[in-house]
């Protein structure tokens, strides 16, 4: 009996093994579709699910941050540039992370648009909090500025501005 | 005959019962440092997990689908249950750092972290899916076994001898060695087939993300060269390190190699707690011995005089006992070749 529990948790080890070795590697890794066929219920249902291509294969080539932009009742516009890290000092840096990883890796991309009405509404809350007004219409902005990449001789050229995209617009309504 | 010795080692390898102690000095680093996660987390839980934040529960199923292990699903995102998660989370957190009532806190532990994963995905990075998959391992190893309140405890109700640790099953605590090389090699061969990572420019492209920056780096680091340097020594270390670290000979210089590049990491790169977290696996990676050795010389530091009475030299018999002799679970898998973990070791011993 002994035996028998030993070799169903070496089983169930040696699955666990496999599963997550092909769910980890690229989408064209041979037999990688038929084991994560067979992974993913489970995987899922107890976040087993996984993904190691950090910087990989290529790292971004472009610095990014949010910004959103709201109008007040008055008329005035109130900008606030939520993941603009190159602006906080080291410790805010590392204990806003969270929101570099929400604002700059996911909400400003266009496959998590069910993400910025919610977003938009959030971020009006906070600047009618700031600024004791209410807030009539709210712009999700990103903002973009490519690395320079060496030149052939090493030489490196000047980094460009930043651009600045409006992605979503939000009237507020009572 | 050669696949029948492989399964054999395999066998061995997955069965053999392992010293107790490398898995528990993982768990209290992983209790702390969940606790430190916890307290990042803190300020902003209702703006990630609360229906009035910036992630409602109708959103989830649009970002991770559905049919996931997520007790806020169940009992929706309202503050008190979101709080009560959180709180379940600290206190499992910080009985896993004790040790006490391990299984259960591993077990909570896991629950709370694989819910507020599952509830927002979006705040998560690579440290955060080591927690996840760490917490589950955890959860199915004996890791209150030594260097633990429940340990203490045992001894002190005289259900354990105090000078032996009793030998563990040894299953759970292989797959955090083996998903750990796993998490290495998956990254170094991503980055294998990307062109900066191969042509060198790689760091130099990320040293100009001011979004990652941490402290501010000498201007030497902002050139061409120094980039194909770090870029192709990362790239080897990831791809070398999980094979390199199951080999006697290679073992210390592979974990060194890991923890060298994770602190140059730490300090040139903003990921929170990801460094942190994948160094305290390599715990696994070391010998009781080591781990011993490494206890004495923090004693020797922190309280030299408790120290200085002492005796000097390697631990007895009696320290030792028979947990080490039975600890060479790795020793099976030298039928492939020189394949160990670091547990070789009898009673007189020491690491080389």
């Amino acid at each position: 009996m002994k035996r028998l529990i030993e070799a169903v948790k070496v089983g169930l080890a040696a699955a666990y093994i496999v599963a997550a070795f092909w769910w980890s590697m690229p989408e064209s890794f041979p037999l990688r579709p038929v084991v994560v066929a067979l992974a993913e219920r489970p995987f899922m249902f107890l976040g087993l699910w996984q993904g190691w291509d950090m910087f990989a294969p290529n790292p971004i080539t472009a610095d990014a941050f949010v910004s959103v932009v709201g109008t007040l009742e008055d008329g005035t516009t109130v900008e606030w540039e939520v993941t603009r890290m190159d602006r906080f000092d080291c410790f805010t840096r590392y204990a806003k992370e969270r929101w570099r990883r929400y604002c700059n890796d996911h909400l400003r991309l266009n496959a998590n648009s069910h993400l910025w009405s919610a977003a938009a509404r959030w971020f009006a809350a906070a600047l009618e909090r700031e600024h004791g007004q209410r807030v009539v219409r709210l712009v999700l902005h990103r903002h973009s500025r490519p690395a320079s990449l060496p030149e052939p001789d090493g030489s490196v050229p000047a980094r460009s501005g930043w651009e600045r995209y409006a992605f979503h617009e939000e009237l507020l309504t009572r | 005959m050669e696949l029948r010795a492989c399964a054999v080692a395999a066998w061995n390898f997955l069965t053999r019962p392992v010293s107790p102690l490398p898995l528990g000095v993982y768990r209290c680093l992983f209790g702390i440092l969940s606790v430190v996660n916890g307290a990042l987390l803190a300020p902003d839980l209702l703006v990630w997990f609360g229906d009035d934040g910036l992630m409602p529960a109708e959103l989830v199923p649009y970002s991770i689908g559905t049919g996931r292990l997520d007790i806020l699903a169940w009992t929706g995102s309202t503050p008190t249950a979101v709080y009560g998660v959180f709180a379940a989370f600290m206190v499992a957190a910080i009985l896993t750092a004790l040790g006490l009532c391990s299984r259960a806190a591993t077990i909570v532990l896991f629950l709370a972290t694989v819910t507020l994963h599952h509830r927002n995905i979006h705040i998560l990075s690579s440290g955060d899916t080591i927690f996840r998959l760490m917490s589950f391992l955890l959860m199915l190893a004996p890791s209150g076994a030594a260097f633990s309140l429940d340990r203490l405890i045992r001894v002190r109700r005289g259900l354990e001898a105090a000078d032996v640790s009793r030998p563990i099953p040894p299953t759970a605590f292989r797959l955090i060695q083996l998903q750990l090389c796993l998490v290495y090699f998956a990254t170094g061969y991503w980055k294998a087939s990307g062109s900066m990572w191969m042509d060198g420019s790689a760091v130099f492209v990320v040293h100009q993300l001011g979004q990652f920056e941490r402290f501010p780096l000498p201007d030497f680091a902002h050139t061409l060269w120094f980039s194909r340097i770090a870029t192709w020594s990362t790239l080897a270390v990831e791809l070398l390190a999980p094979f390199l670290v199951w080999f006697r000979e290679t073992r210390r210089a592979a974990l060194a190699a890991l923890v060298l590049m994770h602190v140059g990491l730490e300090y040139a790169m903003t990921i929170q707690l990801f460094q942190p977290v994948i160094v305290a696996v390599l715990v696994v990676f070391l010998t009781e011995d080591e781990l011993r050795a490494v206890a004495r010389a923090i004693a020797s530091r922190l309280l030299p005089h408790a120290a200085a009475r002492r005796p000097a030299g390697p631990p007895s018999a009696a320290e030792h006992g028979a947990d080490v002799a039975a600890t060479c679970g790795h020793d099976r898998l030298d039928r492939l070749g020189r394949v160990v973990a670091g547990e070789r070791a009898g009673v007189a011993s020491q690491p080389q």
